[in-house]
């Protein structure tokens, strides 16, 4: 079975100490953060500006107090 | 086959948790957005928020809002069905597209737990996604 191998934009968010970052987005590309901000998009925007060519990748600190555990639908 | 991890964090009371991360691929425009959202077996449906998906380009139209439940309480969302990719894998999922912005980006079963068999083996730090065929 073929197995396939994670991104170095995921290998960096999982060592990385997200607790400065706590409710906001943040962008990953070339193994740093390179934008945050409290909405994706923006980050995103930020991110593509400084980075052009670089794979970027986002992800959202979640506030521990604010973390959701179960969705259930109606 | 694809392995994710488990990430640590601090969790309510500063003590350590583990969070199960994936690594996912949005449709974006005519490429592909790289994500990390938490993978959530408890959550009947993907959930995005609300910022997320308008860099996506969802768009509120005619669709209905409704409201699902969490820990906090009821989230008002609108239900697309948007591509991503895993691994190699592309396929469509039910997303509930929040309508707040005060939400986690979850990976919930909805089609995903369909489309792979997922083991957590949060011991030794992995979960594991096997497509089913």
């Amino acid at each position: 079975m073929k197995k396939v191998k994670p991104t170095s934009n995921y290998e960096y968010f999982l060592q990385l100490d997200t607790s400065p970052y706590e409710g906001q987005w943040i962008a990953i590309a070339e193994n740093k953060v390179v934008a945050v901000n409290s909405r994706a998009d923006e980050t995103y925007k930020i991110a593509k500006s400084k980075y052009p060519q670089s794979k970027i990748s986002l992800s959202k600190v979640p506030q521990h107090e604010t973390l959701v555990l179960k969705i259930k639908t109606k | 086959m694809i392995i994710f991890r488990y990430k640590t964090e601090k969790g309510t009371h500063q003590q350590l948790v583990k969070r199960p991360v994936a690594d996912v691929w949005l449709k974006k425009g005519k490429g592909w957005l790289e994500f990390h959202p938490y993978i959530d077996s408890g959550a009947d449906v993907t959930l995005l928020p609300f910022s997320l998906g308008e860099l996506l380009g969802f768009k509120i139209n005619d669709e209905k809002i409704e409201e699902i439940g969490g820990i906090k309480g009821a989230v008002p969302v609108i239900y697309k069905i948007w591509q991503i990719k895993i691994g190699e894998k592309i396929f469509s999922i039910l997303v509930a597209w929040a309508l707040i912005e005060d939400v986690p980006p979850l990976l919930g079963r909805a089609d995903v737990f369909d489309f792979f068999n997922i083991t957590f083996r949060q011991k030794e730090g992995k979960i594991i996604f096997e497509r089913r065929w």
